[in-house]
Order: structure tokens, then C-alpha cells, then sequence
């Protein structure tokens, strides 16, 4: 299921500033494709505009058909997408919080089939001992894996994550971005992730989107994408890339801002 | 473990974390159920002149065997009040429910909103003008709808749940003011009129109103319920179920009028009463915490249960008379209330 945008346009209602000008990429099966930018470019505002939760001009095409042409529900059960935003501190069990990734399905009574699909991938995540607990008592980190299991207990044929690695440690961060690589894979899913980590997007995406100023600045391959120049451009710094020996992917050393800044205090 | 070991025991798993919420459900419907027949059996008149628990229950299985006069009474005035009870509680129990959930803001509810200030003065302008109580109760109506309205219009253009709570609260104060500029024109029997409906009364109740009351619950609540878990996303913020792909917008457009529908019917025909509709959600969020498939039905039978109580000691506060329950939710309620929030902290809190 591939995921494909054409000249998206949109502007936020009553800014004077257009957002994203004109964005064009697609995200092909069994890939990971990261969108990659300064802060505030309109990364998850592209993806809310490609999932319809932002009324954008432009076309949104899901397996080359105009996604207009979807159901809402069809799209629910298809697509699993994580918000970059936290959920509110509710009290609801870590198990009711990754059945809310079935709601499509789910019934008052609840069907065996969900229980099982969500059991399962709380097992996958080693969520196991926290299903009884209430959300709001668990770590930052933990939550973002409760999240993460939500996210695929749907078993989505196009998985879209804004910063699935916000909030988590090392070996959460290799765990979710290995889990989401596997399950690609596996699946063939179009994914589509946002990533503010150089490093993490160059190593675990197959393509990269990098905008800037509402448009798409480079598209390709990591090594293509990521180069001295082009973060110079699009980050405003200075920075050292190299191959890295071990992951064959481009690291990115950070040297300092092109206007650098005097900081004074008095 | 093999898969289907595993299969089972996630089955048990879930159904180990659920047993107790039904059990609660079913606890609470007893409750509701006893303290109705117990509301039946107590009369408000002095010693004397009151009928046998014996009487009364035969009257209630056999009305055609009964006297004319033990008929009337039981029939046609203690049964439809003690009913009327229920139902009014269930209603305001499940709308300040919805409110809270749809609003992200505990303090919502009917009243505190507005609506019973907003049908009080509807009912005054109806007593004023000198309209029977027909007019009374479908102006009551008119003005709880019209501030439903109010408010949903006030807060649509803002994402901010606390506006709306701000503009609810607002209304309040409009209403408060110019019914108490209608008092202040009104005659002195009117303004007795208008501070007995009030007070908030079951002793209106006539088993047409009962029935329309009993319909619009039993019509709006299972269009709730059925949205359960759509609601139980919206506990996790608006951005997070419109992710998880709920239509926001339009099942809070659904859901405001639904509430709105019940706590203008129960308002209308009883006057304003005012702290079942605040208790119950609290209350059973304390119970079954936030999954809305336990939280709504427990919060509606809170209401029904709190309020059916409240009809049986506003009979035998005074032998004689009969209190106007509206007082008696709030002074034997708060109290009761206070203790439970204070005792229980946010740890209570389960889903």
C-alpha cells in the first residue's frame, strides 16, 4: 500500500504564511520513508494534511487510488497512526489504551479476536507487567511504548509515526525503530515516519524527504540526502558527515550554528 | 507457552480486570431497585393516616383488587414519583457523565452549567404571564435547550474544553439575573410560584411526564452507550481520538444533544436539582475509573440511586410534609460527597 502526495498545499486558517507550498513524494511499499527538516517546517502537519486531518489543497493518494475515495472506516483499519503529541494523563488501563487501537472494531463487549491481537503485541513490547496499570502512572517512555503497541495493534497496511522515538532511551529508541523496520518488512507496509534524529533517520529509512520552506528541499537515499551541504541549507549549521564503519550510514557531528549567536548576559 | 495457552490466558487476564466493574453494575441496579420499592412504602403523611407496607404492596400486585383510595394513592401519586426519581436521577447521572468526558473538566455538569438556572427562568416567565403548568414545563424545556445551544455555539470556534465550561458558567450568571429581575416585577404569589419550582420537586410528577421523561432516557442512553469506546478515546484528548479515528467534531455535536435533551426533560418537570448530576461521575470514576462502558451505566445509576434516596428522606424529614428533594441532595449530599473526595486521591483512579 503505497502512500503517495501530489502538489499538497495548505495553510494554517488565518496565518498569514503558507505552510507547505508545494510538497510531491511517495512513500513505496515495504519501506521506510522519513520526513527530515528544521523545527517547524510542517513535518507533522504534512502528515496530518496526507491523513486528511488537515483540509490541505492538493492530492493524497493511498495505493494509487485518491484516498477521497476511501471509506473513513476502510482508512481507519488501514492506516495505524501516532500522534506526536501526548495523550492526556487518563486513567485508563494500559491494556484499554492499546485496545483503543482497534476501535474500528471494537465492540461494548469485547471480541476475543481484539483481546488476543492486543495481548499480543504488549507481549512484543514487554509491556506485560503494566497492563492492569492506569496510564498516567507510568514514565514518559513507557507511555510512547504503550503508544507504539496502539499504534500497531490495528495491524495497519500503512504505518505512520511522528517521532516514535520522542522520550525514549537508547535501547527503547534501536527497539522501536527495529520493531518498525521488521514489521515493514514483513508486512510490506508503506511507513512513513517524522524524525528529528540525522543519525536514527539515516540508519533505519530507506528514503528521506527533507523540506524546507514548504517545499521538498532533497528526496532519496540517506547517503544522497544527508551530505554536508545540504544540512548547511536546510538546518542553518555546520556539520561533519562521514560514513560510519559500523552501519554503513551517514553520522552526522554537529559543529555549530552558520549565524552563530553571542550569547550575553548581564 | 503455546499459542493457544497464551490466547486463553490473555482471555482471563481481561476478564479478571472487568469481573469487578460488573459486579459494581449489578450492585448498584439492586441498590436502585430496593431503595425505589423502600421510596414506594414511605409515606409523608403524619402516622395516622397511613397505609400499611402490607396495603401498599398488595395495591402495587393487585391494583384492581385495592380501594378507590389506597388505588389513588399508590397508584397514581407514589408510584409515578418514586419512578420519576429514578429516572430523572438516571438521566442527570448520565448526562453529567457525558459532559465531563465530551468537556475534559470535572466541574461540568447539568446544573453547574446552567440548565436548571436557565429552566427556572423559562418556568418563572410562564408563571408570571400566568400559563398553566403545561406552558410551565415546555417553556422549562425551551430555556434548558436554548442554553445547551448557548454554549455549544459559544465554545465551537474554540478548541479549548475550559471555554466552554467558562461560557456554561457565564449563562449561569445571565439567567441567575434576569430571573431575579423577573422576581423583582413579579407579584408576591408569583414569586412564590417561582421559588417553589425552584426549590426542584418530584411532587409535580404525573405518569405522563414520567412517561415522557422515561422515553427521551430510554431513547438517548443506549445512543451513548453504543458509542462507549469512542468516548473512552476522547479520555486521551481530542487530537489523540480523532487519531485513533473518531470523528470529534461530530460525535460531540451527537453527544451535546442527546445531554441536553435529558437534562432538559428532567429539569423541566422537576425544577432544578442540583448535585446529582456533579456526584454521580464522580462517584463512579471512584468505582470503575474511566473505561465509559462501566463509567456512563454506573454514573446514571449513582444518580438514580442518589436521588431515590434523597425522595425517601425528604418524606420523613418532617412527618407531614414533604421536603423539596432539590434541598435535600445538596445539604445531605455534600457532605457525603466531600468525604468521598477527599479520601480517595488521584491513585484511586483505575480504568
Amino acid at each position: 500500500m503505497s502512500l503517495k502526495v501530489k502538489h499538497l498545499r495548505y495553510a494554517y486558517p488565518k496565518a498569514k504564511e503558507t505552510v507547505l507550498k508545494d510538497i510531491s513524494f511517495t512513500a513505496p511499499d515495504g519501506q521506510i520513508t522519513s520526513i527530515i527538516g528544521a523545527n517547524g517546517v510542517g513535518k507533522s502537519t504534512l502528515i496530518k494534511c496526507m491523513l486528511g486531518l488537515f483540509k490541505a489543497e492538493g492530492e493524497v493518494w493511498i495505493n494509487d487510488v485518491p484516498r477521497r475515495e476511501f471509506h473513513h472506516g476502510e482508512l481507519q483499519r488501514k492506516i495505524g497512526y501516532m500522534t506526536q503529541e501526548n495523550a492526556l494523563l487518563t486513567g485508563l488501563s494500559v491494556l484499554n489504551v492499546v485496545l483503543l487501537g482497534r476501535l474500528g472494531t471494537l465492540n461494548i463487549r469485547v471480541q476475543d479476536d481484539d483481546i488476543e491481537k492486543a495481548m499480543s503485541v504488549i507481549r512484543l513490547l514487554h509491556l506485560e507487567p503494566y497492563i492492569d496499570r492506569p496510564f498516567y502512572a507510568l514514565s514518559g517512555g513507557q507511555r510512547r511504548m504503550v503508544d507504539v503497541a496502539q499504534t500497531l495493534v490495528r495491524d495497519p497496511q500503512i504505518l505512520v509515526m511522528d517521532e516514535p522515538t520522542a522520550n525514549l532511551d537508547l535501547v527503547n529508541e534501536l527497539q522501536v525503530l527495529e520493531l518498525v523496520k521488521s514489521y515493514t518488512k514483513q508486512k510490506n507496509t508503506a511507513t512513513l515516519l517524522t524524525l528529528h534524529d540525522l543519525n536514527l533517520a539515516a540508519r533505519y529509512s530507506d528514503q528521506l524527504v527533507l523540506l524546507k520552506d514548504g517545499c521538498v528541499f532533497r528526496e532519496g537515499k540517506p547517503e544522497d540526502v544527508v551530505t554536508e551541504e545540504t544540512i548547511r541549507e536546510a538546518y542553518g549549521v555546520e556539520v561533519h558527515v562521514h560514513i560510519s564503519s559500523r552501519t554503513g550510514t551517514p553520522m552526522v557531528l554537529p559543529l555549530e550554528a552558520v549565524n552563530k549567536t553571542d550569547y550575553i548576559f548581564e | 507457552m503455546g499459542h493457544q495457552e497464551q490466547y486463553n490466558a490473555s482471555r482471563a487476564v481481561y476478564a479478571r480486570l472487568n469481573k469487578k466493574n460488573y459486579r459494581i453494575i449489578i450492585g448498584l441496579a439492586v441498590v436502585c431497585v430496593v431503595s425505589c420499592v423502600l421510596d414506594i412504602l414511605t409515606a409523608a403523611a403524619s402516622p395516622a393516616y397511613r397505609l400499611s407496607t402490607k396495603e401498599v404492596l398488595r395495591c402495587l400486585l393487585n391494583p384492581g383488587a385495592a380501594s378507590p383510595g389506597t388505588y389513588v394513592i399508590v397508584i397514581k401519586m407514589r408510584l409515578p414519583i418514586s419512578l420519576m426519581a429514578v429516572v430523572v436521577g438516571f438521566a442527570l447521572g448520565m448526562s453529567g457523565a457525558v459532559m465531563q468526558t465530551i468537556l475534559h473538566n470535572p466541574l461540568a455538569s447539568p446544573y453547574t452549567l446552567g440548565v436548571g438556572t436557565a429552566a427556572g427562568f423559562g418556568a418563572s416567565i410562564a408563571i408570571v404571564l400566568g400559563l398553566g403548568s403545561i406552558a410551565t414545563s415546555a417553556l422549562a424545556f425551551a430555556f434548558a435547550m436554548l442554553i445547551c445551544l448557548m454554549i455549544y455555539m459559544l465554545g465551537r470556534n474554540n478548541v479549548n474544553s475550559g471555554s466552554l465550561v467558562l461560557s456554561g458558567i457565564a449563562c449561569l450568571f445571565l439567567f441567575q439575573a434576569l430571573q431575579a429581575l423577573l422576581q423583582y416585577s413579579a407579584s408576591e404569589d408569583q414569586n412564590q410560584s417561582i421559588v417553589f419550582w425552584s426549590f426542584g420537586s418530584l411532587q409535580r410528577t404525573t405518569w405522563i411526564k414520567l412517561l415522557i421523561a422515561a422515553v427521551v432516557v430510554l431513547i438517548s442512553s443506549p445512543l451513548i452507550f453504543t458509542d462507549s469506546w469512542r468516548y473512552t478515546a476522547l479520555t486521551m484528548g481530542d487530537e489523540k481520538a480523532a487519531s485513533l479515528g473518531v470523528n470529534v467534531s461530530f460525535l460531540k455535536i451527537k453527544a451535546f444533544f442527546l445531554i441536553s435533551l435529558m437534562a432538559a426533560v428532567s429539569v423541566c418537570f422537576t425544577g432544578s436539582i442540583g448535585f446529582v448530576g456533579l456526584a454521580g461521575p464522580h462517584i463512579s470514576r471512584m468505582l470503575v475509573g474511566e473505561d465509559q462502558r462501566f463509567y456512563f451505566p454506573v454514573s446514571a445509576l449513582c444518580g438514580a440511586g442518589l436521588l431515590s434516596m434523597a425522595s425517601i428522606i425528604s418524606k420523613i424529614i418532617r412527618p407531614g410534609s414533604v421536603f423539596p428533594v432539590g434541598i435535600v441532595t445538596s445539604i445531605i449530599g455534600v457532605p457525603f460527597f466531600f468525604s468521598l473526595v477527599f479520601r480517595s486521591n488521584r491513585n484511586g483512579r483505575r480504568g
